[in-house]
């Protein structure tokens, strides 16, 4: 192995008058950052630094800063550092990059040139203190005729559901977690395409279960301890790309979940091979529903790419009671840096698009539409509702309230946070009765937050704000923005 | 033992019948193309078909035995836990997809990627056996169970098209006859054998096939079988290098 060019990516600064030589660094550090000799010398291998910041926060009195490592290389506007330290890393590896969570690019984020409307005067605002404030939601097919039998559908008491998570790309605690918030607050969590684990089998009144290309887990009592199905198609991370769980996650638990047997690659490719066209996807759609009685709305997600809103038409057609579209932004345990950073368009985009298209054609009401991929905060929230959507899937903002630092490297499978990762040592780090607790409270606020927001424009049911785009004003857009995402600009 | 006459029925009501029916052996006629039959069954029932069995049979089977006189089309045994689909005649593609337990018995040919993402865990491995000539890839993905392709049914250089055992990472593929170099994947071996003494782990399924179809073991057995495997089970473990910022 020759010399790496690579410096570390973090520095981590120790306050001698400060460090207590207590060792919680050392213990808390699965990287092996920290290393206390017998003499009392704390010694740091910063290139092994994944900025998680676990250290910093635990540290009892705060000695430990963590920075970017300060080696500028001389300034220049196109070679980015990262785009220099990329190459190096593949001209030492011969490797396609790797990384976590989701594109952190500076595309432009649509979500912050849309401004929310409030009533003054001519149309009174509501206070939702005081007022009763209607966030509940149904998902699922509503085109059923009076006479016909109605469809089933998912009730929703906030409009914020928990992304797809395998158990495998994350931890069982992440999924308690998320399952106990989810039946707390009258939503749903998502297995991901890992299956279904023993200990979360319980929720299955408010569970979304997945079935993906390599079917883990999928077998009739998986699809029936399950309040919906969502089939896989593709995740806005990684448009076009399947799953590959490394043999090192794939612990006898995951293997038990999976129905694989242990420590083997778990590969789920982007096709599924029973599905090359929208007829087909229809058959599976079916299939499922034959295999359910009937009783389960079944969702089919898909990467928001060029022509969604065509192929979101399609999906509907298929007979899919629900739409998942995950936008650019949305996270993964693992992708192809190049395809996180470069594939798929905007949710905002996406999500205007399909609703106007499937209006246009007359079938909006036949499947409801959920908004997935980089939702960061309830204003993000009423703004995809504003647009079209009719709830939300968060994953980052989930997990980052579980003490996920967006540090990237959720594919090495060593989280400090104890999230991604399937080591029993790690996993034990999230507590799901906390993780459970503070899931709960970031909807909890969101929820306040949604009804304050709502309530200022007048609007006293989360009905009214669907598609609601009088609602929205752009800052700073061009005119073919505005016009995509059907909002006039601020002033007009 | 009921009997149910596909004529009667539309789609879903012929569904519906045959999971109400308290018998344990159904049986229906004049099956013309109907989809999902025995679609999700989890039980021990015997399900006995007429006909052309439209796409999906047996998929998500968790338990029935499925006898088929006649042709399948797509999907059949399509993510299948456990249970023995039998066809007498031929099946479409991606029969088996997905497959995790339980026996698929082909008496013909088999469409393309059979067996695809078939795995095996603990006690269930699952088996697909072809008397007949399959298309291209099949044993794609492959992560686990036997798939056996025999070529009984006419003169042909390898009853398996190309590509066969792409990407495969556990699991064997028993192809009776060699098989030329340019149809396998790069990641497999191949080793040849002959006789009972070589096929001891294939027998029971041997004979179960010849069983259900009238064949002569011994006719079976005539001929060497080209057993595939994967040479690296980590087919991807050398492809990426983490970026860590």
């Amino acid at each position: 192995m020759t010399l790496s060019l690579l410096t570390p990516a973090f520095s981590v600064g120790r306050n001698e008058e400060r460090c207590i030589r207590c060792g919680v660094c050392v213990n808390q550090c699965i990287n092996q950052v920290h290393h206390l000799d017998e003499d009392g010398f704390m010694w740091v291998t910063e290139k092994n630094c994944v900025g998680c910041h676990r250290c910093a926060v635990l540290c009892p009195t705060q000695a430990l800063t963590i920075t970017r490592f300060p080696l500028d290389f001389r300034p220049n506007q196109y070679w980015s550092a990262d785009s220099l330290r990329e190459i190096y890393r593949q001209a030492e590896s011969g490797g396609v990059l790797l990384t976590g969570m989701g594109n952190p690019r500076p595309y432009r984020s649509y979500f912050d040139h849309l401004l929310l409307n409030a009533s003054q005067v001519t149309n009174p605002s509501i206070d939702p203190l005081r007022e009763p404030m209607e966030l509940t939601t149904y998902l699922g097919d509503h085109s059923a005729g009076l006479s016909e039998a109605e469809k089933p559908l998912l009730k929703l008491e906030i409009p914020v559901m928990f992304s797809a998570m395998s158990y495998g790309a994350v931890s069982l605690n992440v999924q308690k977690s998320l399952a106990r918030a989810a039946r707390e607050m009258v939503t749903y969590w998502n297995t991901g395409e890992g299956g279904l684990h023993d200990e979360v089998k319980e929720y299955a009144d408010c569970t979304i279960v997945q079935v993906a290309s390599g079917r883990f887990g999928v077998s009739p009592d998986y699809l029936n301890n399950a309040a919906a199905i969502e089939i896989k198609i593709g995740q806005g991370a990684k448009p076009g790309i399947g799953g590959h769980l490394p043999a090192e996650k794939v612990s006898p638990g995951v293997a038990q979940t999976r129905m694989i047997p242990a420590w083997s690659d778990a590969i789920s490719p982007a096709p599924h091979h029973d599905i090359y066209s929208i007829e087909d996807l229809a058959q599976l759609i079916e299939t499922i529903k034959v295999a359910t009685d009937f009783q389960k709305p079944v969702a089919v997600k898909v990467a928001a790419v060029h022509n969604i809103s065509a192929i979101a038409s399609g999906i509907v057609r298929a007979g899919a009671d629900i739409v998942a579209i995950d936008g650019f932004r949305g996270a993964t345990g693992a992708a192809p840096l190049r395809i996180r950073d470069n594939i798929g368009i905007p949710i905002e985009m996406a999500i205007a698009q399909v609703d106007q298209r499937l209006r246009d054609e007359g079938i909006r009401p036949k499947a409801s539409l959920v908004s997935a991929g980089g939702i960061r905060n309830s204003a993000d929230v009423v703004k995809i509702l504003a647009l079209g959507a009719d709830a939300v899937y968060i994953g980052t903002a989930a997990l980052v309230a579980l003490g996920c630092h967006l540090c990237q490297t959720c594919f090495t499978g060593r989280c400090n946070w104890g999230i991604a990762t399937t080591d029993r040592q790690l996993s034990k780090r999230l507590n799901p009765e906390i993780g459970a607790m503070r899931a709960i409270n970031l909807l909890k606020a969101w929820e306040h937050e949604i009804k304050e927001m709502m309530g200022g424009m007048g609007i006293n049911a989360v009905d009214s704000l669907r598609g609601n785009r009088l609602m929205l004003k752009g800052i700073g857009l061009e005119q073919h923005e505005l016009d995509l995402l059907g909002v006039s600009p601020a002033g007009a | 033992m009921a009997v149910f006459d596909a004529v009667n029925y539309d789609h879903y009501s012929l569904l519906q019948a045959l999971q109400l029916s308290p018998d344990e052996e159904v049986e229906v006629l004049n099956l013309n193309g109907q989809r999902y039959l025995g679609c999700g069954w989890k039980n021990s029932k015997r399900l006995v078909l007429h006909g052309t069995a439209g796409n999906n049979l047996g998929a998500f089977a968790d338990g029935p035995t499925i006898l088929l006189y006649g042709n399948g089309q797509e999907g059949v045994g399509n993510t299948m836990s456990d249970g023995e689909i039998i066809v007498y005649g031929r099946v479409g593609d991606i029969a088996g997809y997905g497959m995790r337990g339980g026996g698929l018995y082909i008496r013909d040919n088999a469409g393309y990627r059979l067996g695809i993402h078939m795995k095996a865990y603990q006690d269930k491995s699952p088996v697909i056996v072809v008397g007949g000539q399959a298309g291209a890839f099949v044993g794609e993905y492959m992560a686990g169970g036997t798939i056996i392709v025999l070529g009984l049914n006419g003169r042909h250089n390898t009853p398996t098209g190309p590509y066969c055992g792409t990407g495969m990472y556990a699991g064997e593929i028993y192809i009776r006859g060699e098989v030329p170099e340019k149809h396998r994947a790069d990641n497999s071996k191949t080793e040849l054998l002959h006789g009972e003494a070589d096929l001891q782990g294939i027998l029971p399924y041997l004979r179960r096939f010849a069983a259900h179809f009238s064949y002569d073991m011994d006719y079976i057995l005539a001929e060497p079988f080209t057993r595939l495997t994967a040479v690296n089970k980590r087919i991807f473990s050398q492809m990426y290098a983490g970026f860590m910022g």
